[in-house]
Order: C-alpha cells, then sequence, then structure tokens
C-alpha cells in the first residue's frame, strides 16, 4: 500500500484564546494527486498550508502532528515538534508553496533569474551560469515564452499570469515533494487561470509531486483535483473523491455550499423608454511622454472606445471582460466620475455630459453605485448612521434628524441588516454585511441607476448567492436599472438580461444573456465560456 | 469620569489607540510629567514672583499680583509702586499683618540686591539654583522661559500643521497641475536659508514673540506637506472616496470628512517630532541672539550664560538639564503617540479576534 506523503493527524491550531481556527484535522496527500482544500473565509484553509511550514505566526498555538515521510527511510518527521533550524532546509525543498498574490510575492527590486537563483543556491548550492542555465530551464518548464528575456526581467514587467509562472518556477526550483498552492489564480482573470492550472497539472504528472490545492472555487476543483476535502469553521466536514462530492455529497454543509452556486434568472423587464443612453463613449488617458520635446506626446491610451449602451428601468445590463478591458472605466464615465474624450448620455431623455458638478447634483441621486471592495468603500471612521445618511442629508437638507433616522432604518431593515446596527462601525461587519451597507447607502436616495462594480467578488460563495438574491428582489420592488460589472460569468448569469463582452475597451459581443451562453458568435466569448467552465473542450 | 465621557466620544479604533498609548509606560509617565512641568510654568506667577500672593495689613485684604499699591498703603514714605523685598517696608507690613510669599522669591527680572559676593553666585537656600550674570534668580528664570518655549512651539507646531496639512490636502486631493506647481515651489521655498533670512530680518525689524512666530512660521509649514499629500494622493483613490463624489458631495466636504481624517493619522504620529524641532530653533535662535528680545527669559539666553560664564557651571548645568529633560520627555511622548498609531500594533489585537 502505498504511504502518505504528507499527513495531518489531529492538528488543532489555536490564536490567543480565541476559539480553534482549526481543529483536529486529518488528512492524507499522496504523491501524484491533488487533493483540494475548500472552505469559506475564515475556515481555517491557510492556516493548514501555513502550519506545515512552520510559517504560523508566534502566537498560535499548534497540536497534534503534520508528519512528512522521509526520503531515505521508513520513519517520518514531524513538522510540528521539528525546530525551525531543521524545518528551515524543508521549505522550498520537500514542501513548496505558492501565494495567492503574485504582485506581491515577488521582490520589486530582483531581477527574476534572482529570486530564481536565491532558492537554488540555498538548497542545491548551485551558483553563477549553472544557477543561470537551471533557471532558464525552470522558465522553460512553466511554459514562458522567451525565457532568455523574462530571466533579466523586473517583477513589474510582468503579467499577472507570467509572475504566478515565475512564482511556481521558484516552486519547482527543487523539485519538491509537495506543493501547497493557496488560492493560486484567486487574483487572475479566468482564461489565464485556466493556463495556470493546465500548467500546474502537466507539471505534476511530469514530477509525480503532490499538489495541496486551497481555494474557495469549486468550479476548479471539479475540474482539477482528484479528491477534495470540506472544512467549515476550522472542522472537517467531509472528505471524498472529487467525483463522489459533487454527485453525492454527504454532509448538509456540503450540500449547502454546493448549492449556493449563483442560480436563478431575472425577472423579466417591464417594456418601458430607455433610462440609460450611452452614445459613441470614448475615454482616453494621456501616458508620459520619454522625449524632452514637451510637444511630442505619446498618443493617449483608449480606455474605452466608441461604445453604445442603452439600458431600460428594471433591467440588468451584465458587462464581462478580463482586468483592463475598461469594463469599470466606462462605468465611472457613465457616471460622470471620469471625463470623456467623446460622446454622450443620456439619463431620463436629460444629456449630462455638458452639465457641471453642480448642476449634476439632482441627477447624482437617480444613479448611484456600489463598489467591490467591501472593506474600502466604507469609510472605517464613520457609524452605518452617518455612512448611509450621508448622501440623503446632502440631497435633502430640509429633512429633520428624526426623518433622517427613520429613512436609515427603513433602508437597513430594506437590505436585511437590523437597525440595530446603525451605530456600529464598519470594522465590526463581514464582507456581506459590509456591502449591504454600501447598498443602503445607495438605495436610500432611491436612485433609478445602480452601477455594480464586482459587488460580489470579494464574498465567499454562499455570502455571494445572498448578495445576488437582494439585488434581484430590490430590483423587482424599485425597478432599478443595474449596470453590473463582473468578472465571473455565473454571477453575471443569475442576473442579468443582456450582457455585454469587453476586450481592451472595444465591445466584442453584445447579446440576451441566455443567447449568449447557448450561441456565442465571436471566439474571445467562446474562449471565456471556456475557461469558467460552462462548455467543454 | 470626564475621562469616561472623553472616551465614550471617540470612535473605536481611537479608543484603541488610546488604551495602547496608555499602556506603553513610559509615554504615559513622560506625558503626565510634561503635563506636571507645563502646568507649574503656567501658574510661573504664582510660582515664582518678587510680590508676595496675599498682603494681609492692617486687618484689610490686599492682593499686589492683580493691583499696584504705592508704598504710602502701608505706611511707606513714597507714593511709588511697593517694592515688598524692600525689608523696610516687609518691616513694616509684617509689624501689622501678614505677606504670603510664592515658594520662589524672585520673578523672572528681579534682580537679588542682597547678594553677599559678585553675580552669578552658586545656589544657595535662597537662589536654588544660583544667580546669573545679572544677579536674577536661575530657577525663577528657568520656569518663565519654560513657558516661553512650550507655548512658542505649541503654536508655532499647530499653525505649521494646519497650514501644511491644508497644503498638501489640497495638493494631493486635486493633484495634476496645483499639485506639479506646488511642488516646485516648495521645493524652492525649502532651499531658503532660514537662519539668514531670519538674520537679515531681525535686522529690519525688532522680533519680539508673535514676529518670530511669523517668520518661522514662513519655512516652517512646509514639513509635513509632503506626508499629508502622499496620504490624500492616496485616499482620493479609495472606493469610500469615490462613492462620496458619486453621491455628489462637494470636493470640500469629502477632503473634510473622507480624505482628511485618515491623513491626520500620519500628520499626528509626526507633531511631538516637530514639537521637538520648535523648542530646539528656539533656544538656538536664543542663543545666536537672534531670538527673543534682550532680558526674555529664555532657555537659549541660559545657555548662552553658561557659555560666557563657564566658572559658573550651575548656569550650564541647568540649562543643559532643562533642555535635556524636556526634549527627552517629548521624544517619549513622540514614540508612545507614533507606536499607538501604527496600523500593525492598532489591528494586531483585533485580526486576532476574526
Amino acid at each position: 500500500m502505498k504511504r502518505p506523503q504528507l499527513s495531518f493527524r489531529q492538528l488543532k491550531i489555536t490564536f490567543g484564546d480565541n476559539a480553534p481556527a482549526l481543529d483536529s484535522l486529518d488528512l492524507d496527500l499522496y504523491a501524484g494527486e491533488t487533493l483540494a482544500l475548500v472552505g469559506e473565509s475564515g475556515s481555517g484553509k491557510s492556516v493548514t498550508a501555513l502550519a506545515s511550514l512552520g510559517l504560523l505566526p508566534e502566537n498560535a498555538k499548534v497540536s497534534g502532528s503534520i508528519l512528512l515521510q522521509s526520503q531515505q527511510s521508513e520513519a517520518s518527521l514531524d513538522l510540528v515538534q521539528l525546530p525551525e533550524s531543521k524545518l528551515r532546509p524543508l521549505r522550498g525543498k520537500r514542501l513548496a508553496m505558492i501565494f495567492q498574490e503574485p504582485m506581491t510575492s515577488l521582490n520589486p527590486l530582483h531581477r527574476v533569474h534572482k529570486q530564481i537563483a536565491e532558492t537554488l543556491r540555498l538548497h542545491q548550492g548551485l551558483v553563477g551560469q549553472a544557477a543561470y542555465q537551471r533557471c532558464l530551464e525552470l522558465l522553460k518548464a512553466v511554459r514562458l515564452p522567451e525565457p532568455e528575456r523574462l530571466a533579466q526581467a523586473w517583477p513589474h514587467q510582468l503579467s499577472g499570469g507570467q509572475r504566478q509562472r515565475v512564482m511556481i518556477a521558484m516552486a519547482l526550483a527543487n523539485n519538491p515533494d509537495i506543493l501547497l498552492a493557496d488560492e493560486p489564480t484567486t487574483a487572475l482573470d479566468v482564461t489565464v487561470q485556466k493556463q495556470i492550472l493546465d500548467l500546474l497539472k502537466d507539471l505534476q504528472q511530469e514530477f509525480g509531486m503532490a499538489i495541496l490545492l486551497i481555494t474557495h472555487d469549486l468550479n476548479l476543483v471539479r475540474q482539477y483535483a482528484d479528491r477534495v476535502s470540506v472544512l467549515h469553521q476550522g472542522k472537517q466536514v467531509e472528505t471524498q473523491s472529487t467525483a463522489a462530492l459533487f454527485e453525492s455529497p454527504q454532509e448538509a454543509y456540503t450540500r449547502h455550499l454546493l448549492a449556493s452556486e449563483p442560480t436563478g434568472s431575472p425577472y423579466p423587464v417591464p417594456g418601458n423608454q430607455p433610462l440609460l443612453l450611452g452614445k459613441n463613449l470614448r475615454v482616453e488617458f494621456t501616458r508620459a511622454s520619454n522625449s524632452i520635446l514637451p510637444w511630442k506626446k505619446k498618443p493617449p491610451f483608449v480606455a474605452v472606445e466608441d461604445l453604445n449602451l442603452e439600458l431600460r428601468p428594471g433591467e440588468t445590463l451584465g458587462i464581462v471582460g478580463e482586468s483592463g478591458s475598461g469594463k469599470t472605466t466606462l462605468a465611472l464615465a457613465l457616471l460622470r466620475l471620469q471625463s470623456m474624450a467623446q460622446g454622450t448620455i443620456q439619463l431620463e431623455g436629460q444629456a449630462l455630459e455638458g452639465l457641471d458638478q453642480k448642476a449634476l447634483l439632482p441627477w447624482r441621486r437617480k444613479m448611484q453605485v456600489v463598489f467591490q471592495d467591501p472593506y474600502g468603500s466604507l469609510s472605517p471612521r464613520m457609524s452605518v448612521a452617518d455612512i448611509v445618511a450621508e448622501g440623503l442629508k446632502l440631497h435633502h437638507p430640509e429633512l429633520s434628524a428624526e426623518e433622517v433616522d427613520t429613512q436609515v432604518c427603513q433602508v437597513l431593515q430594506e437590505v436585511g441588516l437590523e437597525t440595530a446596527v446603525r451605530h456600529r462601525y464598519p470594522h465590526e461587519f463581514s464582507g456581506g454585511q459590509r456591502q449591504r451597507i454600501a447598498i443602503a447607502r445607495a438605495l436610500i436616495l432611491k436612485p433609478r441607476l445602480l452601477v455594480l462594480d464586482e459587488p460580489t467578488s470579494a464574498l465567499d460563495r454562499s455570502v455571494q448567492a445572498q448578495v445576488i438574491e437582494l439585488l434581484r428582489e430590490l430590483q423587482k420592488r424599485h425597478q432599478l436599472a443595474y449596470l453590473f460589472i463582473s468578472h465571473d460569468l455565473r454571477v453575471v448569469r443569475a442576473l442579468s438580461h443582456r450582457i455585454m463582452v469587453m476586450q481592451a475597451g472595444r465591445l466584442i459581443e453584445e447579446a440576451a444573456t441566455e443567447q449568449l451562453f447557448s450561441q456565442p458568435q465571436q471566439a474571445y466569448t467562446r474562449q471565456l465560456l471556456l475557461a469558467a467552465g460552462f462548455t467543454k473542450q | 469620569m470626564s475621562q469616561g465621557l472623553m472616551l465614550s466620544r471617540l470612535s473605536p479604533l481611537n479608543q484603541h489607540r488610546w488604551q495602547l498609548f496608555k499602556s506603553n509606560r513610559r509615554a504615559w509617565w513622560s506625558l503626565w510629567i510634561f503635563l506636571f512641568i507645563f502646568a507649574i510654568s503656567l501658574m510661573a506667577e504664582l510660582v515664582a514672583n518678587s510680590k508676595p500672593l496675599v498682603v494681609n495689613y492692617q486687618g484689610s485684604f490686599y492682593f499686589p499680583l492683580i493691583e499696584d499699591y504705592p508704598e504710602t498703603t502701608f505706611g511707606g514714605d513714597l507714593p511709588i509702586t511697593a517694592d515688598y523685598r524692600d525689608s523696610y517696608l516687609a518691616e513694616l507690613i509684617t509689624e501689622e499683618g501678614w505677606m504670603l510669599w510664592p515658594i520662589i522669591r524672585f520673578g523672572a527680572s528681579t534682580i537679588n540686591y542682597e547678594l553677599t559676593q559678585p553675580a552669578p553666585t552658586p545656589p544657595s537656600a535662597e537662589n536654588w539654583l544660583g544667580t546669573d550674570d545679572q544677579g536674577r534668580d536661575v530657577m525663577a528664570r528657568v520656569i518663565y522661559s519654560l513657558r516661553l518655549s512650550i507655548l512658542f512651539a505649541l503654536i508655532l507646531t499647530l499653525g505649521s500643521s494646519v497650514v501644511g496639512v491644508m497644503v498638501g490636502a489640497l495638493q494631493g486631493y486635486y493633484g495634476g497641475r496645483l499639485d506639479l506647481w506646488g511642488q516646485r515651489f516648495i521645493e524652492i521655498w525649502t532651499g531658503l536659508p532660514t537662519l539668514f533670512v531670519l538674520i537679515i530680518l531681525s535686522s529690519i525689524i525688532n522680533p519680539g514673540f508673535w514676529w518670530l512666530l511669523l517668520i518661522l512660521l514662513l519655512f516652517s509649514w512646509t514639513a509635513l506637506v509632503d506626508l499629508v499629500r502622499a496620504e490624500c494622493l492616496r485616499a482620493r483613490n479609495l472606493e469610500y472616496v469615490r462613492a462620496a463624489r458619486a453621491l455628489g458631495l462637494p470636493n470640500r466636504q469629502i477632503i473634510w470628512r473622507h480624505v482628511l481624517p485618515n491623513a491626520l493619522v500620519a500628520t499626528l504620529t509626526f507633531l511631538p517630532f516637530l514639537f521637538t524641532g520648535a523648542v530646539t530653533t528656539l533656544t538656538a535662535l536664543d542663543f545666536l541672539g537672534f531670538g527673543m528680545p534682550p532680558g526674555t527669559p529664555s532657555l537659549g539666553e541660559l545657555v548662552a550664560q553658561g557659555k560666557t560664564n563657564l566658572h559658573a557651571p550651575w548656569l550650564g548645568i541647568t540649562a543643559f538639564m532643562t533642555l535635556a529633560i524636556l526634549l527627552t520627555l517629548l521624544v517619549f511622548i513622540g514614540e508612545g503617540v507614533r507606536d499607538a498609531f501604527d496600523p500593525r500594533k492598532t489591528l494586531a489585537p483585533r485580526e486576532k479576534k476574526a
């Protein structure tokens, strides 16, 4: 019988006096398999990976054992008991880790080859030309084009996908037995995500590593994992083979997790006059000139190119595209928060593009926005009541303090929060609750148009489903028009009547939701759908 | 009670910072010692004065601190302001009443004419820290000059931070051309040699307290601009600032309510160090003789006296100890404030909770 490479036995991790972040985890990881660790944020996924490397912060108390099979003998090492000096040679050599954020996990002050060579020098004693050659081999192994050029590049010159490939190359440098991948593709676009995971799969077959894939994305798990272990609030809920888990989940929580994939479709739109009309919208950014002659200017960067759109009351227009495709810029331009090079915007028949900030004020009330980051979109120094009431006080200065308070309570109830929360501060709330507060802030002005800029991207799946349900209900009740921006096709599908696909500032395709998913016309749309797992290869 | 009231008005984040500051024993004690010294110096007239606090003469009360009485009030011969230190007059009063003296019976410019040896005289029971080369009590002068230094530094720090924060916020929030030209102006302005400008100006006007403050303010406001500007440049792209713009909030309200509170954290951590700098600057100017008008009690003047009278080491030692203690206390307080505002320390316990 095969022996596991890495086994967790009754692993328990506690921070300070709080409830354990991870409780009695029993898990085996075999060579050549991909084991997915799935759960919502705070379920103890990342803590498991950090514990295996002995990288937990000092206030963590660990009990139980993490057994790493020794290479020479039958015996195994307990990583929990091992002192720091014995752990260090194992890190990067037997166990390697890929982190979530490719933007910050490379040192910006060193060239790519230097960072890879560092692990080679530490664990294999390779220096000089030998290290450089090995570095080129590794860059080739992770399928990077032109390894000679990229080896000399600085991290900021690489795209997100390229950086993650470099991170993988660094992880692979010493042929580790175990690769811990902590949300390796969460920060990447769907098409890049697919490439990276395909690469990991290939490399696994080539080198026979065991991969511990930590993710919240069930879609990835279904495509890439051999076995799945579901965690919930530090407890191991269920461990099964992937196929078995998706077909017959044993535990209620697993079923809940599987069911919280965004589903359903929006309520039908009542036929109506268009609420928002955008014609020939074009947004340009000037680029810094690298000539010393001040009149020699670079051609501007076109973020949105000659785009037309139309939105009716009660309708949701989904905008999908990868990062940098101009989705958010378009939304900001429509809200008149971003200046346009050309184009006209009409809201309820009124042209907005010529109005100055003062004349725009009454129209601001009618178009509101909810942003992506539930942590950044609420001022940390204001109570919930102040945050929600701010716009109301501005647009209706005639209201008395009691009337404002009544309206705040009403709108908080409407978004599913208790009225008592209005005296508390944003940091006391979870991501989903904060997003509800942000929606309340927009909703209290009784807008006609709500721009939703990735409102669910930072939330866990089950919370996501709740927020989508809320948005759908609100739309029906108030006949709101939504401009819904997202890179997540599942969420867009659940909420949108029509979908626009954008790439590099241009409109690629526009169609009714079901039509787009069943009969995509453009190659790029098909590629997106494939990467998101809607169509099989 | 009042502290509890104050705390409950602070946001939870600030309450936590206050707790952090309190838990830093060194900074906490430094703050109290500093406040004690400052309070004493604010009451300088009650602590060190050449006039008694209360005089009881023939059954009625007199308050020489508030009102000037002629000698004739107490049975003297001349209609001039009473000199209570004069032994003749003192005798007249104590015969038919009593006098309540402050702890130190010298004002800042009171000259002790009853010295037994030529000034400067060493510390004695009468002059605790000795007298300076004009026969004035050093202890009294230290107390008065501390008040001057601290008040001057306080006003200068507040003034330069108000101007600096305003300029920084405008530059950072609006960015673009305003920022570009503002930065170039500041670069040129900070290139001006402050000391020389001050020396030239002091030859034209006779700088008093406010003149000196104004001139120093002209050059010290730039200290905070870069810091606040950088914070505001960052803050203006935060999503809640964008959300406020989408609400239609006017720019000044956005700056006041959303941008500044966040930029001020960096400023606040800087303030104690600006304060220290202001104390040092004033002392240096006084030492060089370009500061306060001659005769004003100031730490710099005391340092200068110590330098010219090396045979009277109590002058130099007093000046050194006073400055060393004051600046050390301020630096300790500054460190405490800085640590309390350190986001890593502020947020660390909360992360554990989450």
